[in-house]
């Protein structure tokens, strides 16, 4: 444990006031994580890094091994081959995994009879965690006025925050959120959107995982990438972002279209007209554009800049949804 | 260590689940108690043993509140939080184990005074009166707090082990009334080492070729280690879903 996790767990009470050094830190290390279920390979080969202090989403079309790469990273699924270290050491070796991380899987793991708050204070009865964690993890995800209802009444996005708040419950500088967004309406994925913000702000080294990458675009330093099992791409979300200006296409009208086409060929554009009749250009900016059709005396009706989208990049990292015989549980 | 074993009992009292099975443990056996005495004949000593001696009979529930407590983890999914935050599952499987056997205990202890309570003045009041000494009374409330204790105990094992509750609960059911049935129609001396066999012997049962009420308890306690080890070890060896 670091010098910064271990001033964590004497201050579990600051959690509100929480400020923790980022850098390496406190890191996941994954190194050619592999799962087979029988003769499905849903985890293959993977190998990846989570800096310290930094919100790496880990994203993936479903099906594409997320959640069984967390499950391995967490302990509770056995790697055919590989291994994954937080800070260091497996998972199930940490002394008080509670306060190094913080995790919610896609169930929210509480008994359907049993009150939120009693379901906080049996898992920090179990770590050793003093009962004001309780009610600092629960005000940190606005169920404390909840708190004493039974969780079978709450809805999904009550679920979730629970969830969260179990994860938050001992003050970890690391989280691991699966899929955290799944179900929630609008008003709830802007609450979370926030809250991983904080998170971030607080200095958490945080991994959180999607298949949706608008949804933690605006949350993420860094993204990880996977399809079929397998790493398709990693590095700084900022990478994703410039490929979408990168592959910029205008759509222009005229009521002259093909002769403005053969102007901004000649001019060192690609050129092609889609159902419409309008041209979809690449290869020139709107400012050539805009001067091949004054100099040619074509009127132009309209002159537009249309960007690839974050999912299309998305879309053409990991390609056609899996496949049946590839895709993990 | 402590700590597991604290959240265990915390979990059991934050449910309405070990109420329920709590409370239909003591009125099933005081109701096995009061019928067998008042509707029966209890003329002799091996009747009035049978009729105090119901917890053979109630261990079933407190078998299926094993089930349904180990089960019901997976279940609800309670599991993942709870080896999230104590990953070594060989100590979360004991302390589950020890905790169900503590509520077990508790369970047969209060349905076996409140059998008694009521069952006692009965047995002075009817016809032939008390045959039952002292002794045969302390062994039958003792055996039947320990066969609570043990069945609950075997449950917690069977539902590690089976962890799709409603399978567990039948397989459970179809070992008790039927394969150990048929066991007992092809061997009854047999049929006594089983799990009813011997549960029933321990709490009091008189039944044919019944164990002696030491080796019953030796027997039970086998059945139990047995289960839990395997349960043990086999839930440390498999992924959680």
């Amino acid at each position: 444990m670091t010098g910064a996790d271990e001033a964590n767990v004497g201050g579990v009470a600051r959690m509100p006031n929480r400020a923790i050094a980022g850098g390496d830190a406190a890191t996941i290390e994954v190194d050619g994580l592999t799962k087979r279920f029988g003769d499905v390979q849903a985890v293959a080969d993977l190998s990846f890094r989570v800096r310290g202090g930094a919100v790496t989403g880990f994203l993936g079309p479903n099906g594409a091994g997320k959640t069984t790469t967390l499950r391995m990273v967490l302990g509770l699924a056995r790697p055919t081959a590989g291994h994954a270290l937080i800070e260091g050491v497996p998972y199930r070796r940490l002394e008080q995994p509670a306060r190094v991380v913080g995790a919610s899987l896609e169930r929210s793991g509480a008994h359907p009879g049993r009150s939120a708050r009693n379901h906080l204070r049996q898992l920090a009865t179990a770590t050793g965690l003093p009962s004001s964690r309780v009610e600092e993890a629960l005000a940190a995800v606005d169920l404390t006025g909840a708190a004493d209802r039974r969780v079978g009444g709450y809805s999904l996005g009550m679920r979730q925050r629970l969830a969260l708040a179990v994860a938050l419950l001992g003050d970890p500088a690391i989280l691991v959120l699966d899929e955290p967004a799944n179900g929630l309406d609008p008003q709830g994925i802007r609450w979370l959107r926030d809250f991983l913000r904080t998170m971030a702000a607080e200095g958490r080294t945080v991994l959180v995982s999607s298949h949706v990458l608008a949804e933690v675009a605006q949350t993420v330093d860094d993204v990880v990438v996977i399809s079929r099992g397998r790493l398709v791409h990693q590095g700084p979300i900022q990478e994703l972002i410039n490929r979408t200006s990168g592959d910029a296409e205008l759509r222009v009208r005229s009521p002259r279209g093909e002769a403005l086409a053969a102007e901004l060929r000649r001019a060192g554009g690609s050129v092609r007209v889609d159902g419409e009749g309008s041209l979809l250009v690449t290869g020139v900016s709107p400012e050539i554009v805009g001067e091949v059709a004054c100099s040619a005396a074509l009127p132009l009706y309209e002159l537009s800049e249309r960007s690839a989208s974050l999912e299309d990049v998305f879309l053409q990292l990991t390609g056609p949804p899996s496949h049946p015989d590839v895709a993990g549980p | 260590m402590t700590r597991l074993l604290r959240c265990e009992l915390i979990k059991l009292r934050t449910t309405r689940t070990a109420l329920g099975f709590g409370a239909a443990a003591v009125l099933l056996l005081l109701a096995s108690t009061v019928l067998s005495i008042t509707v029966g004949d209890v003329d002799d000593l091996a009747s009035q043993r049978s009729a105090l001696a119901g917890a053979g009979t109630v261990a079933i529930l407190l078998l299926l509140f094993g089930i349904v407590g180990a089960a019901g983890e997976h279940r609800h999914g309670t599991i993942i939080p709870a080896l999230l935050i104590a990953p070594d599952r060989v100590k979360v499987t004991i302390a589950k184990l020890l905790a169900y056997g503590a509520a077990g205990l508790a369970v047969g202890v209060i349905a076996q005074a409140v059998a008694f309570a009521i069952g006692v003045p009965l047995l002075n009041d009817s016809d032939t009166g008390r045959l039952l000494s002292t002794n045969d009374l302390v062994e039958i409330a003792v055996g039947g707090v320990l066969c609570a204790a043990l069945a609950a105990m075997i449950g917690v094992g069977i539902g590690a082990l089976i962890r799709n509750q409603t399978i567990a609960v039948i397989t459970a059911l179809v070992w008790f009334f039927v394969l150990e049935q048929i066991l007992s129609g092809v061997s009854s001396e047999l049929a006594a080492y089983g799990l009813s066999g011997s549960l029933g012997a321990l709490a009091g049962g008189t039944g044919e070729n019944a164990l002696p009420w030491g080796l019953a308890g030796l027997v039970g306690t086998a059945w139990a280690l047995t289960l839990c080890g395997a349960a043990v070890l086999a839930d440390n060896a498999r992924d959680i879903e």
